[in-house]
């Protein structure tokens, strides 16, 4: 199998094939080639490479997205064929606008909207504000933009998957 | 006391809360001999104090205004029940004066102080009335608003300074000026009264000492039914994430023997000045000169109860119990001294790298560290629902070595032990916590963690696996997915070789 992974800033192309060993896996990430020993454990991963272990896990959270935790900390990788993640970048080319829909991670109850529809907003910045679970989270913008729509008002009861905003 | 404390043994309690403080007291009470009945919400039917119960009832739906809350209806309850008693946990109901009166009006014996203590220190006036009235230092100044600079002038001179001038009308830190020394007092004054009036439209100030870098130091203090009441020394809480505790530890490590015996002192006067019994904590701030001055008491058993029993090896909620049973606090609660150190972490659903939004969610999977010094008090088990209607607290974890340094190191390892899958949890802040060199050297103030949190420190520790390791492990679980839905090409040989290492795969993380 050959991917495209991608990590961060860091996007590589790794190739995955088995090796000749009961668990054996032999793992191309660039240039780079790893004998793996992966055998499953309770509901964890445990990966030997050169004697060394690392327990990881590894779960799924949506098409070749995958949410991994090590020792480090948790972190999102997308795995995507050669061919979909070509066809990806041309869609982002730089006269594609880059429509964004936020939407509500939880149910809750919108307490307030913070900025208006055309507002143009830095990273980090807050624009919706959603109570849950006796606290109050400000939702902020990912990127810098502008808010195209806001789709929500105060006081409004919100199911998770729920649109809140739109950025550009 | 007027009259004689009647012995009774209580034979059933009822439990008014949920969660991980639900199972501390059910083990409690299993311990000794006495029956543990559990009100349940319709959100906690499967929850672990559900399971762990001897009689549990259901209370209402889920909000805790539905349920926890309902005062009336649990002290019905409990009488209905045959239940000599209700511990009411923390939080929810514990510290509400009119929910103990009803219990004791119903004939059930409240586990927890009388309404009267409950009443006297819930009120932040009469609290500080009451301390000063019993030569416990409070901290100096007051609410009356300053009604010119003269009086200003003549009160940071009483108080000593630096001193804060504080708007009376509102916080969030407008309207307030730090003042180093008489010389900086006018234009302070001035500065201050103005952007009082125009953050909230009224001038007023008043005048507090400014108390530098202090820590919050609390003392746990035991009362019986006799009159007697004893401190069990302190906890140092000062990790707080805007004003919520993040991290408990006992002792602290700025509190000498002496200062020991001198906060003790002041927190069993405190205590006394109300007719305090059962368990409670009289809190202080601590600063750098050692000097100490009250804050609040709390009269309830606390959150960070557990670091205080591993220091002192006294069951805290057993003597909550055998207090209320009217039992006389023996010989064992005097002198107590803190043998080694304790640390716990409040293990939380959110995440704190995203603002600390809640993850509510299913635990997929849950291994609590174990070995030598570790204790779990955890509220969920694997397969447990998180849900939005409380407070998103698993449990907490807490260790217990020889020394602080020690600690500290054990803490670590059981973090790199422990796992939990299916929701976020603030593991990561406490691993960086621990390897912050202001943390290991016990520096320690009630500013710190939201000054280096909104500095952007406290990032988790680099692991020291292959930079790829992430990359691998997920290309790997994909290559695996794809391979079950794609037909085997190869010979029978090969055939039998790949059924062989998706056995070895199966139970994987990439269903």
């Amino acid at each position: 199998m050959e991917v495209i992974v991608r990590q961060g800033d860091r996007e590589e192309r790794v190739r995955v094939r088995r090796a000749d060993s009961a668990h054996g896996y032999e793992v191309t990430v660039g240039h780079h080639t790893y004998q793996v020993d992966a055998a499953a454990a309770g509901g964890l991963l445990s990966l030997r490479i050169k004697g060394r272990q690392h327990e990881v896990s590894v779960r799924p959270e949506g098409e070749g997205v995958y949410r991994v935790t090590t020792a480090a900390g948790a972190v999102a990788v997308e795995v995507a064929d050669p061919l979909t993640h070509l066809a990806r970048q041309g869609l982002a080319g730089k006269a594609a606008k880059r429509r964004q829909r936020v939407t509500a991670y939880m149910p809750g109850r919108v307490v307030a909207v913070l900025v208006q529809e055309g507002a143009e907003v830095k990273t980090g910045q807050g624009i919706v504000v959603l109570e849950a679970m006796k606290m109050q989270n400000e939702i902020p913008a990912e990127h810098d933009g502008i808010v195209s729509k806001i789709l929500v008002q105060p006081g409004q009861a919100v199911e998770g998957g729920d649109g809140l905003f739109e950025m550009e | 006391m007027a009259g004689k404390v009647k012995r009774k043994r209580l034979r059933k309690v009822l439990i008014a809360n949920r969660g991980e403080i639900a199972v501390r007291v059910l083990r409690g009470l299993r311990e000794l001999g006495i029956r543990g009945a559990v009100i349940y919400s319709e959100a906690d039917r499967r929850s672990l104090p559900v399971l762990l119960a001897d009689e549990a009832y259901p209370i209402g739906p889920a909000p805790s205004r539905e349920s926890y809350l309902r005062a009336g209806a649990i002290v019905e309850l409990a009488v209905e029940i045959g239940a000599d008693a209700i511990h009411p946990g923390y939080g929810f109901l514990s510290e509400n004066a009119e929910f103990a009166r009803l219990c004791r009006d119903a004939g059930v014996t409240f586990i927890g102080p009388s309404p009267e203590a409950i009443a006297a220190m819930g009120s932040k006036v009469e609290s500080r009335r009451l301390m000063r009235a019993a030569g416990v230092p409070v901290v100096p100044g007051g609410q009356d608003a300053l009604p010119d600079l003269e009086a200003a002038a003549k009160g940071a001179a009483e108080i000593g300074y630096p001193v804060m001038l504080k708007a009376a009308a509102g916080g969030g830190g407008k309207g307030m000026r730090k003042v180093d020394a008489a010389g900086d007092l006018a234009a302070a004054y001035r500065g201050a009264r103005s952007e009082a009036a125009a953050s909230f439209g009224d001038d007023a100030v008043y005048l507090e000492k400014y108390i530098v870098d202090p820590r919050h130091v609390e003392i746990q203090v035991l009362g019986d039914l006799h009159g007697k009441v004893v401190s069990l020394g302190e906890r140092e809480c000062s990790l707080q994430r805007r004003h919520q505790k993040v991290l408990e530890e006992a002792p602290s490590p700025a509190v000498t023997p002496d200062l020991r015996r001198r906060m003790g002192e002041a927190a069993v006067a405190a205590a006394s000045a109300v007719g305090y019994s059962n368990a409670g904590t009289v809190e202080f701030l601590l600063d750098a000169s050692g000097s100490f001055y009250f804050l609040e008491m709390n009269t309830r058993l606390q959150v960070e109860h557990p670091v205080t029993e591993l220091v002192t090896g006294i069951d805290l909620v057993a003597a909550q119990i055998r207090i209320a049973e009217g039992e006389p606090l023996g010989a064992e609660f005097d002198g107590i001294e803190p043998r080694g150190h304790a640390i716990e972490v409040r293990l939380y659903a959110e995440d704190p790298y995203q603002r600390f939004a809640p993850s509510p969610g299913r635990i997929e999977l849950l291994r609590l560290p174990e070995g030598p010094g570790v204790r779990n008090d955890c509220g969920v088990y694997e397969g447990s629902e998180v849900t939005i209607h409380y407070d998103p607290m698993l449990g907490k974890l807490i260790v217990w070595a020889a020394d602080r340094e020690r600690a500290v190191r054990r803490l670590e390892r059981a973090l790199a032990e422990l796992r939990i899958e299916g929701i976020r949890t603030n593991v990561p802040l406490y691993r960086a916590i621990l390897a912050d060199p202001d943390f290991r050297a016990g520096r320690l103030d009630i500013a710190m963690l939201d000054r280096k949190l909104a500095a952007g420190e406290l990032r988790p520790p680099e692991g020291d696996g292959p930079a790829d390791l992430a990359m691998i492990a997920a290309a790997i679980a994909h290559f695996e997915r794809a391979s079950r839905t794609a037909p085997p090409r190869e010979g029978r040989r090969a055939r039998w070789a790949a059924a062989g290492r998706r056995e070895s795969l199966r139970g994987g993380s990439w269903k």
